[in-house]
């Protein structure tokens, strides 16, 4: 199903793991030359600098068409915006294509450029169309079987988050339009469908058939452990409760959701360690400030100078007791960072460094209180 | 590696029976690395205690007093500077590798808690009086110094931006395009093009001289990006610049492209790519709006078709550089 060459894909994949043994030492230097020349991976996969340059090129030649025949053909695109839109968007998935056949492409950027610039044509094309509000639910849900037809074909990552978004909107619609009571089942609902999704996902990514979608079942993942969180996250059904359904107060069992909000990040943590998942670990980490943010939003337990303090004390004691407990490797987990670490990623943590520890320039003799972008104090002499 | 790849790869011969096994057992149960979240844990909790205490301090200045908080600031700074010089390694003028990632965020600290003690100095006792100059020079130089001395890229980064601060611009990414009046003060501009070329001049010191060569990357970086930036304001606001400008751009281009090649860097050459393209597209724009009395409306149509002509001819040309850099290609 895939537009691209599979045994290529393959040569590809065995490439990348050959490397990686190498490093690791697992193979012979002997063994891997001839892994490479039995298998021969001749796709064109540029460095990420020409994707992004190429990405740009092609967005940029599309739109540059377009704007080019709408000038020559003004009225009629003021006439039917969406038309025009639409078949643009029809125009370049057939470029796509054509281009794929005769062109070994992989995430060159134009085959990136030209799938997202077909999901987003086709996309405005259809919300022109469907511009009133009561058309929600058909507009998500085209826009879900156009964007999964374009992951199914290329394995876009972007597309399948794009994909799974109109699919929890297009339940979330379809509920509130046609399903009596759905003001109170809506959260279950949307944490069945992430759960349902999730494990659907996860089974999948394990499968060999299905190797070649990877990075986008490592996304639809990471999608679905969030909208199962934010689901059941007491800030969120509380205020899209009021700003959505028109209900008001608090919502009912708040304790749930206040449980789920708070001990799911955690639950998430655990099961990564469990399983020596990194995309539980990951989301339950960044999904952890989520949980703060929300107990802040109702509660002010402690200024938030003390609570950064604090906060940031915990990690920092987090990161350092960790690190010694596991110098030697222990229970399956190191502190070494794998062999991917390479010079780029030095440079760029230099440059973080730089952008977000640096003092603000000196002004006026205005004091500023360096150190940190965080809370800094102002300036201004007044207390 | 997935087994049904090593079961192939055996099935054809191409491994040997011990370097199958390994596989296997790699498979199954290789380490699981936690080096990244921890770094980012680390980060986070360093950048939450900096902002809490400043903010702390700040709003209980009263009643702990300059002093303290000076004497405070002064202490933890001489405990990082201390911790670092026991665990450093030893000084060359080569790259030199940090014993861990800990001590590196020593440095670090002890640089950031140093130019918080003179911003300190300088915004509550005005100790360089009006001298701004002054008070950035000395953070400035201790940076250099601590960056040569550890072998620090982070700090690096730091004095070099030190640097500009103290030529009074701003040049970290994000703010060297809002922070900048460069609309109003031609004077900033020509200091962005000399603060590019003595940047680079340091970049090829450190090269020529083997004096950290691995530095020369950093200055290159900041280099290129504040003269070209710089040359294209001078190019856009400047009345009558143009001309100027462009001959101040084009052999600045020239020499990181010709950088690119030799070091085997495309990020260099990309960067050149880019904003020889900007200027170029900017003077080929200006030349056809010159010629409005005649074009009218045909000067959008032929904007749009250069627009994709070059466009096009971008692509290609980054195309043949990729090819001719392949085997190298790193940043």
């Amino acid at each position: 199903m895939l537009i691209y060459n599979i045994s290529q894909l393959d040569n590809r994949l065995i490439g990348q793991d050959t490397d990686a043994a190498l490093a690791e030492g697992i193979i012979a230097a002997e063994t891997a030359d001839k892994i490479k020349a039995a298998h021969p991976c001749k796709l064109y996969e540029p460095n990420i600098f020409v994707r992004v340059g190429l990405i740009i090129v092609t967005v940029l030649c599309v739109l540059l068409a377009m704007g080019f025949v709408a000038l020559l053909a003004a009225d009629g695109v003021f006439r039917s915006f969406g038309t025009f839109c639409f078949v643009w968007g029809l125009l370049t998935y057939g470029a796509l294509e054509l281009w794929m056949k005769e062109r070994p492409h992989f995430r060159s950027g134009v085959d990136d450029g030209l799938t997202w610039m077909t999901a987003g044509l086709i996309g405005t094309g259809l919300y022109w169309w469907l511009e009133d509000a009561s058309l929600n639910v058909p507009f998500y849900g085209l826009m879900a079987l156009v964007g999964s037809w374009l992951v199914v074909r290329t394995a876009d990552a972007v597309v399948a988050a794009c994909v799974w978004i109109c699919g929890i909107l297009f339940v979330m619609y379809t509920a509130i339009g046609y399903v009596p009571g759905a003001r109170y089942l809506l959260p279950f609902l949307l944490m069945g469908y992430s759960a349902a999704g999730y494990f659907l996902f996860s089974r999948m990514q394990q499968q060999f058939r299905f190797r070649h979608y990877d990075l986008c079942l490592s996304v639809l993942r990471f999608a679905g452990l969030a909208t199962f969180y934010a689901a059941g996250n007491y800030y969120i059904v509380h205020n899209l409760g009021m700003n959505l359904l028109g209900m008001e107060g608090e919502p009912p069992l708040p304790w749930l959701f206040w449980t789920l909000s708070v001990a799911l990040p955690p639950a998430y943590v655990w099961m990564g360690l469990r399983k020596k998942d990194r995309i539980p670990l990951a989301t339950g980490l960044l999904l952890m400030a989520a949980a703060v943010f929300t107990v802040r939003a109702y509660h002010a337990v402690m200024p938030i100078e003390t609570a950064m303090l604090l906060g940031g004390i915990g990690l920092a004691g987090i990161s350092y007791f960790v690190h010694r407990y596991l110098k030697t490797p222990k229970h399956g987990f190191t502190t070494q960072a794998t062999h991917t670490r390479s010079f780029g990623a030095e440079q760029l943590e230099g440059l973080i460094i730089a952008e977000t520890m640096q003092p603000a320039p000196q002004s006026e003799g205005s004091f500023r209180f360096g150190g940190g972008s965080g809370g800094g104090g102002g300036a201004g002499g007044e207390f | 590696m997935r087994p049904t790849f090593i079961r192939r790869l055996a099935e054809e011969g191409l491994l040997s029976e011990a370097e199958r096994l390994r596989l296997e057992a790699q498979s199954t149960s290789g380490l699981f690395s936690l080096h990244w979240e921890l770094k980012t844990l680390l980060y986070l909790g360093v950048l939450l205690i900096s902002g809490g205490l400043g903010t702390l301090i700040y709003k209980n200045i009263d009643t702990i007093g300059h002093q303290a908080i000076l004497a405070g600031i002064g202490g933890l700074c001489a405990g990082c500077f201390w911790y670092a010089n026991r665990h450093k390694p030893p000084f060359t003028w080569n790259k030199a590798a940090s014993p861990n990632a800990w001590w590196d965020y020593v440095v670090l600290l002890g640089c950031l808690l140093f130019v918080s003690f003179i911003t300190y100095l300088q915004g509550q006792y005005e100790v360089f009086g009006h001298r701004l100059g002054s008070a950035t020079f000395i953070p400035m130089v201790v940076l250099f110094c601590c960056a040569y001395y550890y072998d620090h890229l982070g700090v690096l980064s730091l004095a070099i931006t030190n640097f500009a601060a103290w030529l009074g611009i701003a040049i970290t990414p994000a703010r060297i395009l809002t922070d900048n009046a460069f609309g109003l003060e031609q004077r900033l501009i020509n200091t962005a093009l000399i603060a590019g070329l003595v940047l680079t001049l340091a970049g090829i010191a450190s090269r020529h001289f083997g004096r950290k060569a691995h530095f020369a990357f950093t200055y290159y970086n900041f280099a290129v990006h504040i003269f070209c930036i710089g040359a294209l304001s001078g190019m856009f606001l400047v009345d009558g610049g143009l001309i100027f400008y462009t001959l101040a751009l084009a052999p600045a281009l020239y020499f990181y492209y010709q950088l690119g090649i030799r070091m085997r860097s495309f990020y260099f050459l990309l960067v050149t790519l880019i904003y020889g393209y900007i200027g170029a597209g900017y003077l080929v724009i200006y030349g056809i709006l010159q010629a409005w009395d005649v074009l009218e409306i045909g000067v959008a149509y032929l904007s749009i078709l250069y627009l994709i002509g070059s466009s096009i001819a971008m692509a290609r040309l980054l195309i043949r550089l990729n090819r001719k850099l392949k085997q190298d290609a790193h940043l």
